[in-house]
């Protein structure tokens, strides 16, 4: 099994729009996998298929051999210990220290002595460099500095897979640069499977050994980064160069302008 | 119309049961891990205990002042201090106590609660494999059922002494009456524990209301404040409607 997660066929829809219409897709295990696409093509609604807190209406979501979405409460919640995730406003838990924050998933899952909850912790706050902020609560942090805690605290527990909802989102280019680093080398160190959910393209083929073009509810292209680069694909093109108007069209569905313009509303 | 809004609060008093089960089902897993409830119970309690000790002061001097203007008129101003204990522990103890921890509290609790849902922070330990409700909601839960009957307990008691401070000090009812009045004529189980049992289910209605508002809420800064006013009517309504109800099964 080279492929930790696996999606077949798999179909969803928020009301009547359809977001996912005969997805299938497959991450390998131990690497760097990054899913791109325009906005509202789905991505989010793919990390919550495989968190377990969407089910898929149709097709099955594969992780370690599991299909997430056959799973009871016990059985998801098992699963669970083993995934990290990085909420793109990290989510981190305002009542709580930074260092109470990290320590909070391994308080919950294990009966270790608090000395060595302590130790733990501060190898994951060094790991993303901020051992120093240790005590200061989650309102005196920057947004840089709140991912890279709730980034220490998705890989509290040493997990499998770890996945990152758009990470660069709303950074300045120094924390964007860090959390690029940190990625990268999270996936190396300590040989986890990395999925990341992004749009911003030139940070997305830095760290991917696997790029996943998504689009209209499908995998529009699939490679490594290289080959994303060289594709001459259309579609593929127009979101790697960031082009206004090509097979994603620039109009929202209407009907003709003139018609539109000289028929007033009643036509 | 009618029937959705009927389709729609029956779901809502569907959500509201299962979630109530749930808490339930969670509070056993909290007892080993107790200090969660006790800083609830400072977060909820101990930071509603000005608003209450205020309110019941003057509550118990109003009692004191019209039931003093009453009864003179009949001499019988040595029952005051029965008239001012009967009237808070039987009602205005329970019923007032609720009515402001459904301010004070109830609606800390559902914007708090709300606030979590909507920065994501339930969503994040649903992901650590921590349950929400057992983690979040049943210390809440548990804490304002714990300190209810002792808020409603020391609103009874201040307001019993602004009474004696209008009636005895200020008026001039003698002190011996004020107290042997009350001592006689308050019966503990009819008045004091029903009054007990009274503020033990505001404190369960007012909390659940609380917490599931704040659980339920649409995860949006709108959201949450609507969800915060519907903790605050829903709550004083079912406490009040809640008090008919105790008051006649109780006191027949």
């Amino acid at each position: 099994m080279n492929n930790l997660i696996e999606l077949n066929r798999v179909w969803f829809a928020f009301g009547e729009r359809p977001v996912c219409e005969d997805l299938s897709l497959s991450v390998p295990r131990g690497k760097v996998s990054v899913i791109m696409g325009p906005s509202g093509c789905g991505k989010s609604t793919l990390l919550n298929f495989i968190g377990g807190r969407l089910k898929p209406q149709a097709g099955e979501v594969l992780v370690d051999g599991v299909d997430v979405s056959r799973l009871n409460r016990q059985g998801l919640y098992k699963l669970r210990k083993s995934m990290g995730m990085l909420f793109q406003n990290s989510a981190l838990l305002t009542d709580l220290s930074v260092f109470d924050n990290v320590a909070f998933p391994v308080r919950e899952h294990t009966e270790l002595d608090e000395r060595l909850i302590r130790h733990l912790t501060l190898f994951k706050l060094q790991m993303v460099g901020l051992r120093g902020a240790r005590d200061l609560k989650p309102a005196q942090l920057s947004g840089g500095m709140a991912r890279r805690v709730a980034l220490a605290r998705a890989i509290a527990l040493d997990p499998m897979l770890v996945m990152y909802d758009e990470p660069f989102t709303g950074l300045d280019p120094i924390s964007k640069g860090v959390i690029v680093k940190l990625i990268r080398e999270i996936g190396d160190a300590l040989g986890m499977t990395s999925l990341v959910v992004t749009h911003d393209v030139a940070e997305g083929m830095s760290i991917a050994d696997k790029v996943l073009l998504l689009g209209e509810g499908r995998v529009i292209s699939h490679g490594s980064a290289a080959e994303m680069q060289a594709s001459r694909d259309p579609k593929v093109r127009q979101f790697i160069d960031g082009q206004p108007d090509g097979p994603v069209a620039y109009h929202y569905p209407a009907k003709n302008y003139l018609a539109d313009l000289v028929g007033g509303d009643a036509a | 119309m009618l029937g959705r809004w009927t389709l729609d609060n029956v779901q809502r008093w569907g959500r509201e049961t299962i979630f109530l089960v749930h808490t339930l089902i969670g509070i056993p897993s909290i007892f080993g891990r107790f200090y969660l409830v006790i800083y609830q119970i400072f977060a909820v309690g101990v930071l509603t205990l000005v608003i209450i000790l205020v309110s019941g002061t003057f509550v118990g001097m109003v009692l004191g002042l019209q039931g003093y203007n009453t009864l003179v008129d009949f001499g019988a101003e040595s029952s005051l201090g029965l008239v001012v204990a009967l009237s808070l522990t039987r009602e205005l103890g329970p019923v007032l106590t609720a009515l402001l921890f459904a301010g004070r509290a109830g609606s800390a609790l559902t914007a708090e609660i709300g606030l979590m849902k909507a920065t994501e922070q339930l969503a994040a330990m649903e992901m650590m494999a921590v349950d929400p409700i057992s983690r979040v909601v049943a210390p809440r839960f548990l804490a304002g059922i714990l300190s209810m009957p002792l808020l409603a307990a020391l609103f009874t008691a201040v307001g019993v002494w602004g009474g004696h401070l209008v009636g005895v000090v200020l008026l001039g009812v003698d002190a011996g009456q004020y107290w042997s009045a009350m001592q006689n004529g308050v019966d503990f189980y009819d008045d004091v524990l029903n009054g007990f049992v009274k503020s033990v289910v505001f404190g369960f209605v007012v909390t659940w209301i609380a917490v599931f508002e704040g659980y339920d809420a649409t995860p949006t800064s709108e959201g949450v404040s609507r969800a915060t006013t519907r903790t605050v009517v829903n709550a004083s309504l079912a406490v009040l409607a809640l008090d008919f109800v105790l008051t006649s099964l109780m006191f027949e």
